[in-house]
């Protein structure tokens, strides 16, 4: 994962992304798909955390001999 | 220098999207919080890579204390790491967990600084 600041956009992206969707969903009656949707998205938001972290433990395990 | 003023930005930046996430999914400000620190550690990181390979040449040319230097720089990895964490879960509310992680954090260095002072004492039987 590239460490610039696009991540951080993308997961703002997926957060709204996610909270409009689950309006609609609820709006429309179908409260049981809204909950899935957010737990989707959070899952697809964790899933680019842990790699960024492993990625960052390795960079930080590299550059100081840890 | 532009390396800090990029990390003070990457900072703001975080911040106002932090206030963003939090009126429509406020359970996706701990995602970012952690996102927009590792990018500014990231970048701490790699800046104090130059201020280290300065440092090992200066190292390089003691007698005594040139094993040790690696020992600084892995409580120094220890002490960033814990920092990290710790941080994270107090901004997430949790007290209580960041304060074992930074007991851990203590105890990892405990145990690597102890080579260093078995040495010393080594270092005053030897002279006295």
């Amino acid at each position: 994962m590239s460490f610039d600041i696009d991540v951080l956009f993308k997961i703002a992206a997926i957060g709204i992304a996610i909270a409009l969707l689950n309006q609609i969903l609820n709006k429309a009656g179908r409260e049981e798909e809204a909950m899935m949707t957010t737990l989707a998205g959070v899952i697809i938001v964790l899933a680019i955390i842990i790699k960024m972290i492993s990625e960052f433990f390795d960079t930080v395990k590299v550059f100081l001999e840890f | 220098m532009t390396a800090l003023v990029k990390i003070c930005l990457i900072g703001i930046t975080a911040i106002i999207i932090i206030a963003l996430i939090k009126i429509y999914n406020p359970e996706f400000t701990v995602e970012v919080t952690l996102c927009a620190s590792i990018i500014m550690l990231y970048f701490i990181v790699e800046n104090l890579k130059y201020g280290f390979d300065f440092i090992s040449e200066i190292y390089g040319g003691l007698t005594y204390g040139r094993e040790y230097f690696p020992v600084i720089l892995k409580v120094l990895g220890i002490a960033y790491i814990t920092e990290f964490a710790s941080a994270i879960c107090q901004d997430a509310g949790e007290k209580s967990i960041a304060g074992k992680i930074e007991l851990a954090g203590k105890v990892a260095i405990f145990f690597a600084a102890l080579p260093v002072f078995v040495s010393l004492l080594d270092l005053l039987d030897n002279l006295i």
